[in-house]
């Protein structure tokens, strides 16, 4: 204690209070930089790519015409849509033959596999013909208005 | 004058006669092997070792004239059984084997489509006295020979009007008699050969598409191997008898037998079914790209196409039986090969002609087999494999990234899609091999290695947030561990000074150390 020490005065604000301050301050900062990137870890960020369980937004039911197709992402998967008379229908775009790309062809009205011709019917995805072994799987398709949804399987 | 040429004249007019029928029996003894490179380790007669060729104008190796079908016979007369058959019930009487006989026609398509014992045998179904119901004197023919039984098949099945109702092909009859097998039968009167019960069955037939049908396509190649792969049947036609297993290991019988895909080909799909017979040099692009249309249109594109005649065809690389999953190893041998001229010209003729021998062994189904190191057109296979290998190697250098970044939890969507762009332009840039063009295949090969390269850099930017996230962490977690430090460091200071400070002050109580809530000033 100094010279000029009072020993019976009180100081404004305690040692304790000071201490229980920086202990509540450590442990709040400590819990927030924990958790938070362990939230980002679990719950990603959204992105137009990526299907996170929900709808994934497909594009406008006027950019896609009667007898017209177009593959768009769903996640990591490319899908393809296509208008038909019984509506609008999506397959998995990935060939079930060797894995390629399909495209839907105007010429033909069908959906053609660019690297062995297979052919798949656009309003189911049963093959038609050509080396493919299995149809293009199903995908559902939501239309809300004039937004056309993906509903990942 | 008369008396003395008269021998000779004779011996003429028979050599003349004679010729004709042997090259044809040699063309049809050859035929089976003449257009088929296929490696065989079943020995073959002299007369059919000829090393095949093609690139030889048609020409100079005429096909002999086919013999033509016979007519077709009228269906054998019988008297209508009306809806009875007595024979049927007679003959199941007589012993096991008669019994099993009317068993298997009643399982029959026939059976069911009303065809009856009288209309392949004759005689009168509507007896039940031998002596009327198989009086040959009225048309009873009783068990037709090999060769009335392909009219007999044909005389029903070549009617149009008669099938119409089952929505049957009538061209069976014809396509039979063109066949490897109607021919020599014509010709020879081999009675050996195939004919329709061989296939199809007698008494039990069934429809093609039953799948215990010999004949559905599934049973195709056991049914075909049934005689061809019987050596001692074999034996007289000198042709191989190790097909069967040459194709049982292929890709189309891999697909086939194993996989039971019917879409894959069998025996028939390739020499046809009725009309048997191997597919001609000329013809085995149009019988390859029945199936393989796209690489077909891709192969009439290239310069090997516009060789025609002397042109390399599919089976030149990919073999016949044995055909095998294509990889750049087609490219080049190992090693440079021994470079025979006579591979690939006809020195006399000075043409192209391709000797289909050399490539019946598939270690010389590589374009260095033709393509000297030395030559312009070897620099570009190079440079056509080069681009398809470094394609593939940024495809699975992409592939690899993505599968890090996935293992590491980040996101790859993106990347994943932009690799199934690289890896569809990578196969085009393989189907585009056919075209012989390197521009094509570089630019398709070059659009496959840019998508991987931008698949990977999608990959990699995940992989650095990733990288840069857990450094971040790493901080993070180092300035709680100080600042924790720092605080039990100040925390036990204040604690000692507070025990200083209760030892100058003694006796206050609730000022222990380790009890702050319990200080009496703490407010």
């Amino acid at each position: 204690m100094g010279p000029d020490a009072q020993p019976n005065a009180k100081p404004a604000v305690s040692r304790r209070r000071v201490l229980r301050w920086l202990l509540g301050f450590s442990v709040i900062s400590t819990a927030a930089m924990v958790v938070t990137p362990m939230v980002g870890f679990i719950v990603p960020p959204k992105s137009t790519a990526a299907g996170s369980g929900g709808k994934v937004p497909a594009g406008k039911v006027a950019d896609l015409p009667l007898g017209k197709g177009k593959v768009v992402p769903m996640g990591s998967k490319p899908v393809i849509l296509v208008s038909t008379e019984q509506g609008i229908v999506a397959h998995s775009a990935i060939c079930t033959h060797l894995g390629c790309i399909v495209a839907f062809d105007d010429l033909s009205g069908m959906i053609v596999c660019p690297c062995h011709d297979g052919r798949f019917n656009p309003a189911t995805g049963a093959v038609v013909s050509g080396p493919p072994p299995a149809p293009l799987p199903h995908v559902t398709v939501s239309v809300e208005g004039d937004d056309i949804f993906l509903v990942p399987g | 004058m008369d008396g003395h040429a008269s021998p000779i004249r004779v011996l003429r007019l028979l050599a003349a006669a004679c010729l004709p029928a042997a090259a044809l029996l040699i063309a049809l003894g050859g035929g089976a092997s003449a257009a088929d490179p296929t490696p065989s380790t079943s020995a073959a007669t002299p007369s059919t070792s000829a090393a095949p060729v093609i690139g030889v104008a048609p020409s100079a190796s005429p096909e002999a004239s086919p013999i033509p079908a016979p007519p077709v016979p009228t269906p054998i007369p019988h008297p209508a059984d009306g809806g009875t058959n007595q024979c049927v019930e007679c003959h199941r009487a007589v012993n096991d084997r008669q019994a099993a006989i009317a068993t298997a026609w009643e399982g029959s398509i026939h059976a069911k489509g009303g065809v009856t014992c009288a209309d392949c045998h004759g005689g009168d179904p509507t007896s039940d006295r031998m002596g009327i119901a198989m009086d040959r004197t009225k048309g009873f023919v009783g068990r037709p020979s090999r060769e009335q039984t392909i009219g007999m098949c044909g005389s029903c099945h070549a009617d149009p009007e008669r099938m119409r109702s089952y929505n049957l092909p009538t061209d069976q009859y014809a396509k039979y008699w063109t066949s490897v097998h109607g021919q020599r039968l014509a010709a020879a009167k081999d009675v050996r050969v195939a004919i329709c019960i061989d296939c199809h069955g007698s008494h039990d037939i069934k429809k093609a598409s039953d799948p215990t049908a010999p004949v559905f396509p599934l049973n195709v190649p056991q049914l075909c191997a049934g005689c061809h792969a019987d050596a001692d049947r074999m034996k007289p036609y000198g042709i191989p008898t190790d097909q069967f297993d040459i194709y049982s290991r292929s890709v189309h019988g891999v697909a086939l037998l194993e996989e039971a895909d019917t879409r894959a080909p069998s025996c028939a799909s390739c020499h046809g079914s009725h009309d048997a017979k191997p597919p001609r040099a000329t013809e085995v692009v149009e019988v390859c790209g029945k199936c393989h249309t796209a690489t077909q249109e891709l192969y009439l594109q290239s310069r090997h196409a516009e060789l025609k005649d002397a042109a390399p065809k599919c089976w030149t690389c990919h073999g016949t039986h044995d055909v095998a999953k294509p990889s750049e190893k087609l490219f080049f041998h190992p090693q440079p090969p021994d470079y025979q001229c006579t591979t690939c010209h006809d020195l006399q003729a000075r043409t192209l002609r391709i000797q289909l021998d050399r490539f019946a062994n598939e270690a010389d189904r590589r374009c260095d087999t033709c393509h000297h190191p030395d030559s312009d057109i070897y620099a570009q296979v190079e440079a056509i494999a080069g681009a398809l290998s470094e394609a593939q190697g940024a495809y699975d250098a992409a592939g690899g990234r993505i599968g890090e970044a996935a293992g590491m939890g980040m996101i790859v969507g993106d990347a994943d899609v932009t690799l199934s762009e690289a890896k569809t332009s990578l196969i085009k840039a393989q189907a585009a091999v056919h075209t012989t063009k390197l521009t094509v295949i570089a630019q398709t090969a070059g659009d496959a290695q840019k998508k991987a390269g931008d698949a990977q850099a999608i990959a990699q930017a995940r992989l650095d947030e990733s990288f840069f996230r857990r450094e971040a962490m790493i901080v993070v977690v180092a300035v709680i561990v100080a600042n924790v430090a720092a605080l039990w460091l100040m925390r036990r200071r204040l604690d000692r000074r507070s025990a200083v400070e209760a030892g100058d002050a003694p006796g206050t109580p609730g000022d222990a150390p380790g009890t702050p809530g319990d200080a009496p000033g703490g407010e």
